[in-house]
């Protein structure tokens, strides 16, 4: 199949998707309307027209949930509000010059405007206007920049970005040993200000769920400290925001915010091992797993060979596979793995195993990306390991509404 | 950098007085055709080609970029694939920078710095040669890569460890590093060249106080350039290293700090910002006077705060690392300085609103664009103030928020100004207007299309649309905007045809006859160069212009009668010089596209094999051995002018005695070496 | 034509002048413009050189979990380099004696200091040599570790502008000797001898900040 083909096909399926947002705040979406009239009045006021035709997005980092991104967006506003003003004030300016001081036709050429070579006056005020607004703006902007690095009183989380996905590891107890490692997802509980260990284990990305806070890079080598946190249970998506090579697009994550309780109950969950699955087909599919699959993933208790990572990726690490039900997308959050019904999205599933180079533009020759089974693996083959699939780990805590 | 330091050194060996014959070859003597552009060493030959070249790389960039738009113009568009894209987005950046911006401003800095300060020629014209060679070479090589395996693929800022190796195996990367150090040692051969130029080759009586702004401003780009440029060779320098010889620089596994290209390439990058912005600052403090036929507003603010950008620059460059992982201090500390910068630029704009204030504006197409540029580059330059705020950035960098911030500064600022210089000085370079009905066409389809592409960017980023991203999804919402940016784009490729059309059209018609020639001062222009006649004469002035004012040519047209009021007592078309002297030039030279060739082998050489570099080197030294036993002019022949003259006599004794310390052997060296 | 020229200029704005009885009129400041670029090139050659030196202040201890070998710095031999250090830096004092002498015009005794300080940088680049090639034998290549490729980046640019310089005090000697250049041109020397020290001081930061500072 060509590539063109294989482009134009995994557009087809990405189009499937089409998700609404998850949070509904009356007040957010005021405030929005305020912000989003003003901007578009200043730097685009011709297209006034269209701003009610205009669909919002998921990432709509103007919708701000958590006490970070509300915090950012309200210097945001500030500095937005003092650009405004001045941009009104230069282009009146600007539109007077031209309207006042235009030739006329009646004009003697000869005749001179007077001839100004400037003012000391002048000059010094339209100095000391812009110092004194931006000491002002300073002020303001210094404060925030070290809270927004402090620390938070909830629990600490390692995020780790690779090519294309980004890996969440939980150390509960503390002793240094990751307990809980997932991908794509990461699961937050509502209400604490939650630490973020940022780091990467090839190439710069950079972290960013808009709604919960801004971005931060994860750079290899180094722990860059963030943090993020929702008053409210939901589903907030992110995506990679620093160019990170072939498939910086597809390079998604989701936050999953959930109430002390369900949080609970979600890293118990998490906590269990996998066992060899007792169905037939699921067997099969359990022992195809462990012929092909198993250099690069990891299933804890039965697979867990490439835990201290694997040749065959640069980034070393395959995503951890144990709890693959329990989120709700899959291949670095390019697809969802439940259908509207919440049923599960076998096709995308099984096309992913079966060539996900064709869904997701990688470079597995070059160590970057999965590699196709499409010459490896038959159909009936493919659907074994599609079924062992299914039965790694419980339902999502919340499913896309 | 090995390379540029050697040939004005060896030059200073020879010895034109002592031994005439030294030179092994003869100099050429082309003055039609082909040949006498490509071995030419005149400033304006030069600084045309430099412009030609420019619109030929705008053209391309100009597809690359109409090449993303078309890929974005709908959800998961399938015009490229996501290798080709990256490819693609990462030379539209480097083209228009590089191949586009830079040397446009370097047209105008050669073709009119030397006429704004009366002098002849640069101080070194075949350096000056070099440093075009030497650019054009670097624009091919650098897209070379397209037909060997494909371009770039790592962004113009090219961050580590993204760029090793391991993760762009192919040779796009090192075609990038060797590119770009090529394209970096023509424009420290310009730097150098023009700033002793301007330093050293004024007219009498121009202080630096009465030097024109966009002179001013090239100085100070040319600085920003030479100390700018060493800190990108270096960062080019450990890249490629790591790339060909397995060095470590950027190696995590052996401790490398990615951070450390980060700073390195914004260290240069930030001022790269001003350079590029700062000749279209100067284009218009000319242009807004002439057009509102009153002075520049605060002539020292406006250069000193210029200068006041070029120093500043230098303490900002961190904020384009605001989420890269720096401590809470540095961004602090950066975020003050880079709100602080919006202060001087701001007293610029108000400065320019001024200059119009109370003036008798007509409004030519130059004048339209470079109002454009006061009005759109305040847009970029306030939501860059928003960008300063550093938590603000957060979420809004690498988000086409930046994207629209920097496309106002760049396309709205530097590309406007630039198109408001080439309609003003159309006419002194070629001999005739650029025709200003298309050109009123060009000016409001551009600058409709511009805001129409890059406005809606700003939406699109504070919705959360990412850089640098192949593709969007059809739930994030995108879809309206992106077409209307990409609709936008088209519509600005539209403008530029008229300009393409108007170009050639008005060439048309001057050579069969139908387009008048223009006069020497078709503008009522204020500064030397329209003193002298259109198309600017070989040897720009017949006689030395001997300056005592600011605006000098302009107070030799308007002077105060006896109740003190202004008045025209001359007209500038009348008092032009004639441009009927033939003083002495330099010749051509074979040498300057000769060494220059050499560059590109030797960086070839390194990506594949390197007997290449051997035959690269062997070139560069033949061509220094030529350039340094080459003699003075070619004693034969009249400098193009057709005839010779003995204007190679020694000043006579009355006046030299009359001149401030100028002792002949210093000062009267047969003609510009170099 | 020459006629109607002489009619007009009284007209010009700008007619002839004392002035334009020079092929080129005085430079503006009085200093070369050779001279001039010789400090423009070196104000930005200061600036690759801050570049390099942070690089290696930056990197030389830096390990990753693939780091082996040893650091540059544990490889340092003081003694050997405080004494190739002060070879080059006596090549200074024989360039100014260079310069000295061309300017009183004893041509042949510029050209013995001349050689004097080529030989003095020759001497110096084979005691960088020998270093190297030392560190080379205790397994300290240039791709071994970070700091290796720092170390041997730095002072490799650092000999390649010693060499360079090498190479221009040759060919002067050689431009004297067949009498292209006298004492009239003895800018000629001031400004190679400019680059030369330059070249020096780079060093004794390098030394400093490389070598000496632990």
């Amino acid at each position: 199949m060509s590539g063109w083909h294989k482009r134009v096909e995994s557009a087809k399926l990405l189009k499937k998707r089409k998700f609404a947002n998850e949070v509904h705040d009356t007040d957010m979406v005021q405030n929005r309307f305020f912000y989003n009239r003003n901007l578009r009045f200043t730097f685009l006021g011709t297209l006034l027209l269209f701003i009610s035709s205009c669909a919002s997005g998921r990432l709509d980092p103007l919708k701000p949930v958590g006490q970070n991104a509300k915090d950012i967006d309200g210097i945001m506003r500030l500095s937005a509000w003092m650009a405004i003003a001045v941009g009104l004030f230069v282009g009146a300016a600007v539109i007077a010059v031209i309207i006042k001081f235009r030739v006329r036709p009646g004009d003697d050429p000869d005749e001179l405007p007077e001839q100004i070579h400037g003012n000391k006056k002048a000059e010094l005020t339209w100095t000391l206007i812009p110092v004194v607004m931006l000491l002002f703006l300073a002020v303001a902007t210094i404060p925030s920049v070290f809270d927004l690095h402090d620390k938070g009183d909830g629990p600490t989380i390692q995020v780790t970005g690779q090519q294309w996905w980004w890996q969440f590891s939980y150390d509960l107890d503390e002793d240094g040993q990751s307990d809980i490692i997932t991908s794509n997802e990461i699961v937050i509980p509502v209400g604490q200000e939650v630490n973020l260990e940022i780091t990467s284990n090839d190439v710069i990305h950079s972290f960013w769920i808009p709604q919960l806070n801004g971005k931060k890079d994860a750079v290899p080598g180094r722990v860059h400290h963030w943090r993020i946190s929702s008053p409210v249970p939901g589903i907030f998506y992110g995506e990679c925001t620093e160019f990170c090579g072939l498939s910086h697009a597809n390079m998604q994550v989701r936050a999953v915010a959930l109430e002390a309780a369900d949080y609970k109950i979600w890293q118990e969950s998490q906590l269990a091992k996998s066992s060899i699955p007792t169905g037939e087909a699921a067997k099969r599919g359990y022992d195809l797993f462990g012929v092909h699959c198993i250099s690069c993933h990891v299933i804890n208790g039965v697979y867990e060979g490439a835990a201290d990572g694997n040749a065959n990726l640069a980034s070393g690490v395959a995503p951890n596979l144990t709890h693959l039900m329990s989120r709700t997308s899959f291949a670095g959050s390019l697809f969802e793995l439940y259908n509207e019904d919440q049923s599960v999205n076998i096709a995308d599933l099984r096309e992913w195993v079966r060539n996900a180079p064709g869904q997701k533009p990688s470079r597995p020759e070059n160590r970057q990306g999965m590699m196709s089974f499409a010459e490896i693996l038959n159909g009936p083959e493919l659907d074994d390991i599609v079924s062992y699939l299914q039965t790694l780990g419980g339902k999502p805590p919340l499913m896309p509404s | 950098m090995a390379i540029t330091e050697e040939p004005p050194l060896i030059l200073e060996l020879e010895s034109g007085e002592t031994k005439p014959s030294t030179g092994a070859f003869a100099r050429p003597t082309y003055a039609k055709g082909w040949r006498a552009w490509v071995f030419t060493v005149d400033h304006k030959k030069i600084g045309i080609m430099y412009g030609a070249v420019a619109m030929f790389w705008f053209l391309w960039g100009g597809i690359e970029a109409l090449l993303i738009r078309t890929q974005l113009l709908t959800p998961n568009g399938t015009v490229l694939t996501a290798e080709q894209y990256n490819q693609i987005f990462t030379m539209h950046g480097t083209t228009m920078v590089f191949l586009v911006i830079m040397p446009l401003a370097a047209a105008f800095a050669n073709y009119i710095v030397p006429l704004q300060i009366g002098a002849r020629d640069v101080a070194f014209p075949r350096m000056n040669a070099l440093g075009l060679w030497i650019f054009v070479f670097g624009g091919i090589f650098l897209n070379l890569s397209w037909f060997l395996g494909g371009g770039p693929d790592g962004g113009w800022f090219a961050y580590a460890p993204n760029t090793s190796v391991t993760f762009s195996p192919g040779a796009g990367m090192d075609f990038y590093a060797m590119g770009l150090q090529i394209a970096g040692i023509a424009s420290l051969v310009g730097a150098i060249n023009l700033i002793v130029t301007i330093i050293n080759m004024r007219a009498p009586g121009m202080t630096l106080l009465r030097m024109p702004v966009f002179t001013w401003m090239i100085l100070v780009v040319q600085f920003l350039l030479l100390f700018a440029l060493p800190v990108i060779t270096v960062a080019l320098v450990l890249l490629s290293l790591d790339r060909t010889f397995d060095a470590n620089f950027f190696n995590v596994g052996m401790g490398a700090d990615p951070l450390l290209w980060q700073h390195l390439f914004w260290i240069f990058g930030h001022p790269e910002v001003y350079i590029l912005i700062l000749p279209s600052f100067g284009i218009v403090s000319e242009t807004l006077p002439v057009f509102s036929r009153k002075p520049l507003f605060g002539y020292s603010v406006i250069v000193i705060s210029g200068a006041a950008i070029g120093f500043m620059g230098w303490g900002v460059w961190a904020h384009h690392m605001f989420v890269s992982g720096l401590g809470p201090v540095s961004v602090a500390a950066f975020s003050a300085t880079t709100m602080f910068i919006a202060v001087p630029t701001g007293v610029k704009i108000l400065n320019w609103i001024a200059t119009m204030w109370g003036g008798k504006i007509t409004f030519t197409v130059p004048m339209m664009f470079s109002i454009s540029l006061v009005s759109m580059f305040t847009i970029g330059g306030l939501s860059g103030v928003m960008h300063s705020v550093a938590p603000a950035d957060t979420q809004q960098t690498d988000t086409y928020f930046i994207v629209a911030h920097f496309h106002y500064v760049l396309f709205g600022g530097a590309l406007m100004g630039l198109f408001a210089g080439m309609y003003y000085w159309w006419p002194k370079a070629f001999g005739y207007k650029l025709n200003e009905t298309l050109g009123k066409w060009h000016f409001w389809i551009v600058l409709v299309g511009f805001n129409l592409t890059f406005g809606p960017m700003h939406i699109l980023g504070l919705q959360g649309m990412a850089r640098r991203h192949s593709r969007y999804g059809p739930e994030d919402g995108f879809d309206f905007w992106n077409l209307m940016v990409s609709i936008g784009a088209f519509v600005i490729l539209i403008g530029m045809i008229i300009f393409a059309i108007n170009i050639v059209k008005t060439w048309l018609g001057y050579k069969a006859g139908t387009i008048e020639q223009s006069p020497a001062d078709p503008w009522d222009g204020r500064t030397l160069e329209w003193s002298i006649p259109s198309p600017t004469p070989e040897h720009n002035f017949d006689y030395v212009p001997v300056v005592t004012d600011l605006d000098d040519f302009w107070h030799k047209k308007y002077q105060k009668d006896e109740n003190g009021k202004l008045r025209k007592v001359a007209d500038g078309n009348a008092i032009a010089q004639l441009g009927d002297q033939h003083p002495h030039l330099p010749s051509p030279s074979y040498w300057p596209i000769v060494l220059a060739s050499g560059l590109p082998l030797i960086a070839l050489g390194l990506i594949y094999t390197l007997w290449l570099t051997g035959i690269g080197l062997l070139v560069l030294v033949a061509a220094i051995y030529g350039w340094s036993l080459e003699p003075h002019t070619d004693p034969d022949v009249g400098h193009g002018h057709g005839d010779d003259h003995d204007d190679h006599d020694e000043p006579d004794g009355d006046h030299s005695e009359n001149l401030i310390d100028s002792p002949k052997d210093e000062s009267t060296e047969e003609a510009p070496v170099g | 034509m020459d006629n109607a020229t002489e009619v007009n200029t009284s007209q010009l704005a700008y007619g002839p002048t004392e002035w334009d009885d020079y092929d080129v009129p005085p430079l503006t400041t009085g200093l070369s413009n050779e001279k001039m670029t010789m400090w423009a090139f070196l104000g930005s050659d200061c600036l690759l050189f801050a570049a390099l030196i942070s690089t290696y202040l930056l990197l030389r201890n830096r390990v990753g979990p693939d780091t082996d070998g040893s650091t540059a710095a544990e490889l340092f031999d003081i003694p050997f380099t405080s004494v190739s250090s002060f070879v080059l830096l006596m090549s200074s004092l024989t360039m100014v004696l260079a310069v000295t002498s061309i300017g009183r015009g004893e041509i042949e005794r510029c050209k013995m200091w001349l050689l004097t300080t080529a030989t003095l940088g020759a001497v110096f680049i084979a005691g960088q040599v020998y270093e190297f090639t030392g560190f080379y034998r205790e397994g300290l290549g240039f791709t071994t570790n970070i700091s290796s490729s720092a170390f041997f980046t730095l002072t490799g640019f650092h000999g390649v502008h010693v060499s360079l310089g090498i190479i221009m005090l040759v060919t002067l000697w050689s431009l004297i000797s067949r009498g292209n250049i006298g004492a009239e041109r003895a800018e000629t020397v001031e400004i190679i001898g400019l680059y030369w020290h330059f070249v020096d001081i780079v060093w004794i930061v390098i030394f400093a900040v490389v070598y000496l500072i632990p």
